[in-house]
């Protein structure tokens, strides 16, 4: 079923999936390829980018290459976690309201709705000033305040699918809630929890970059927004030229793999049910 | 997809803010800990100021922190109903004062960015549709998409370096040049331009991509109906078609959505006004947040998330009310 999706991608598609492999690829890789500790002192502050220093060194002299291959990691990590447990947090919540209707249907929505209406990141700020930036804090409340848009939207596609003539069948014959979930809904909703996966884990990564720009992600571990925040707090870097290559390579980081997501997740939406996808487009 | 009737629909919005109210008085209470310890910025160890036994006694009875829970919740309610958000331990001043001084920044950046964007969005939208399938259309389309995967706080870096730094031509940073002599009213207003410009780009920018795509895809639904067939039919030239047939019925839906995706520039907002040193709520949130001053968190995070409902509301409202085919379609 969603190997049928991949092999329909198109070419933008495919090549946006060949980039997110890369990047996993370094992600997992990462303290192998990795030609420093980035945390050690390697060489002088503000190096041009050299032999030892592919990419130089920032302002304490740490290699920023190193850090990049780290910052992929953090990035990686927190986009695949935030993106599967809210993924799901979505489906089991449209399951419950698309199969079972009635009551509970209609509070599941209206939660949905009330996550929807809110500016999330202004919640997201002001949840982690109070609970603390501990990487985990950060992980926990990126997924409490993005499962709801795929819910909404898996729920559609379940709605809509409830009303083919096979699940039809299959009730009138006695199957029940859970045979229909297991054998019919989950394989035929797989396609579009990836599609709400690349959404959320976009989202995730673009958000921890940003908290961690703020210096409102753990100061501990080492991620492309640390970066930007180390580099702003060093502002002076701006007038030689040692940003080009200190603040450059994250950026192009960040924006490639955001890229990335969008464009596959677009390529993908293409091979999906675009009734369900309308519908949602006027539901935000 | 059924519309419920405006009066369901304002109580919905008012559970909603209530449920918001209830969430900002639990969130320093249910964390663990002494929630005074978050009011007075002990709490992260870094507190910006010193707490003797005394004061904190006088501030736990200040706050009503030694009453119960439901004596609590009523005071803040009350207090909230009469414009009272609390006091700023680090500027030492009512958080609504703060508010109020800073608002109108806010506010000045914002309206501009929402009506550029929806502006160029609208009209690079309906160009999109009309050359849909052509080279410029999947131009448009691919410029957008990348204006949508770059986080704002980039795309504000990435401006302030090049404009501010390396040509200096704008301001680095602030909404006013400090401790300038105008010579004359218009020379200030200058000013205030000159400092707004990078801000509002950034948060342009953010918007745009968003009303762009929404534009494109109404307008190519509405473009392949009969009644633009026939006005096409009737030799009508090409922009009365697009902008009296065509964009008069998708305008409100898409202002309807535009509003819905206020939310997003709010975050936007903070990005910005923070990179800028921009004197607007945005910043001031960013900087209680860092200091710890927690009284001025939750009030800028009140009056925050209810603007952005209550236009929402009003949106979705008026949005009812003009159009009837919503009205009918129950």
């Amino acid at each position: 079923m969603l190997w049928s999706h991949l092999r329909s991608l198109d070419t933008s598609g495919r090549i946006s999936l060949g980039i997110l492999c890369l990047v996993l690829g370094v992600s997992i890789s990462g303290h192998r390829i990795s030609p420093y500790d980035p945390r050690a002192y390697t060489g002088e502050p503000l190096q041009q980018p050299s032999r030892q220093h592919w990419l130089g060194t920032n302002d304490v002299g740490q290699d920023v290459l190193s850090q990049v291959i780290t910052g992929t990691r953090t990035s990686v990590l927190i986009g695949v976690l935030v993106g599967l447990f809210s993924g799901l947090l979505s489906t089991t919540i449209a399951l419950l309201a698309g199969v079972y209707r009635g009551l509970i249907d209609r509070v599941l929505m209206r939660i949905v709705d009330l996550f929807l209406s809110i500016p999330r990141l202004l919640f997201i700020i002001v949840v982690t000033a109070y609970t603390g930036s501990s990487i985990s804090n950060v992980i926990i409340i990126l997924i409490l305040f993005s499962w709801a848009k795929g819910a909404r939207i898996i729920r559609a596609q379940i709605l809509s699918l409830k009303e083919q003539t096979h699940i039809e069948a299959a009730q009138i014959f006695g199957a029940s809630h859970n045979y229909i979930i297991w054998q019919h809904l989950l394989p035929e909703i797989l396609p579009l929890t990836v599609y709400t996966f690349i959404q959320t884990a976009s989202f995730a990564i673009a958000s921890e970059a940003g908290l961690a720009y703020l210096g409102l992600s753990d100061p501990s571990v080492g991620s492309w927004g640390k970066m930007f925040h180390d580099i702003q707090a060093y502002r002076g870097v701006y007038y030689t030229d040692a940003w080009i290559w200190w603040l450059m390579p994250p950026v192009f980081c960040l924006t490639t793999l955001l890229s990335a997501f969008l464009l596959f997740s677009h390529s993908l939406q293409k091979t999906l049910n675009p009734q369900v996808l309308a519908t949602w487009d006027r539901q935000l | 997809m059924g519309r419920a009737k405006p009066l369901n629909r304002l109580l919905e919005y008012l559970i909603t803010a209530w449920l918001i109210l209830t969430i900002n008085f639990a969130l320093p209470r249910i964390i663990p800990g002494d929630p005074l310890l978050y009011l007075t910025g002990e709490a992260s160890g870094d507190a910006s100021v010193a707490v003797n036994e005394r004061t904190r006694e006088k501030l736990r009875h200040y706050y009503n922190l030694d009453q119960p829970l439901s004596r609590q919740y009523l005071v803040y309610l009350a207090g909230l109903l009469s414009g009272d958000l609390g006091y700023s331990i680090y500027y030492k001043t009512p958080v609504t004062e703060l508010i109020i001084k800073t608002a109108p920044w806010t506010l000045l950046i914002m309206i501009t960015a929402i009506i550029l964007s929806t502006v160029f969005g609208t009209g690079l939208g309906v160009f999109s549709a009309w050359k849909h399938g052509h080279r410029a259309d999947k131009g448009l389309l691919i410029f957008a998409s990348g204006t949508m995967a770059m986080p704002s706080f980039i795309l504000a870096i990435l401006l302030q370096i090049i404009f501010s730094v390396k040509l200096g031509v704008l301001p680095v940073s602030g909404s006013v040049t400090l401790y300038e002599n105008y010579s004359s009213v218009f020379d200030r207003l200058l000013d205030i331009v000159r400092h707004m410009i990078l801000p509002t780009i950034a948060l342009t920018a953010v918007l745009l991509g968003e009303n762009y795509l929404l534009t494109r895809n109404t307008m190519i639904n509405i473009l392949n109906t009969d009644y633009i067939f026939v006005a096409r039919m009737k030799g009508l030239p090409t922009w009365i078609i697009l902008y009296r047939h065509a964009l008069r019925n998708a305008l409100l839906p898409i202002l309807t959505q535009v509003s819905l995706r206020l939310g997003l520039a709010v975050g936007g907002m903070i990005f910005v006004e923070t990179i800028f040193s921009y004197p607007g709520m945005g910043n001031l949130l960013y900087r209680s947040v860092i200091t710890h001053d927690y009284a001025v968190t939750q009030g800028v995070f009140v009056v925050i998330t209810l603007t952005v409902m209550s236009v929402n509301f009003g949106m979705e409202y008026l949005h009812q009310c003009i159009d009837p085919r919503i009205r009918n379609n129950i």
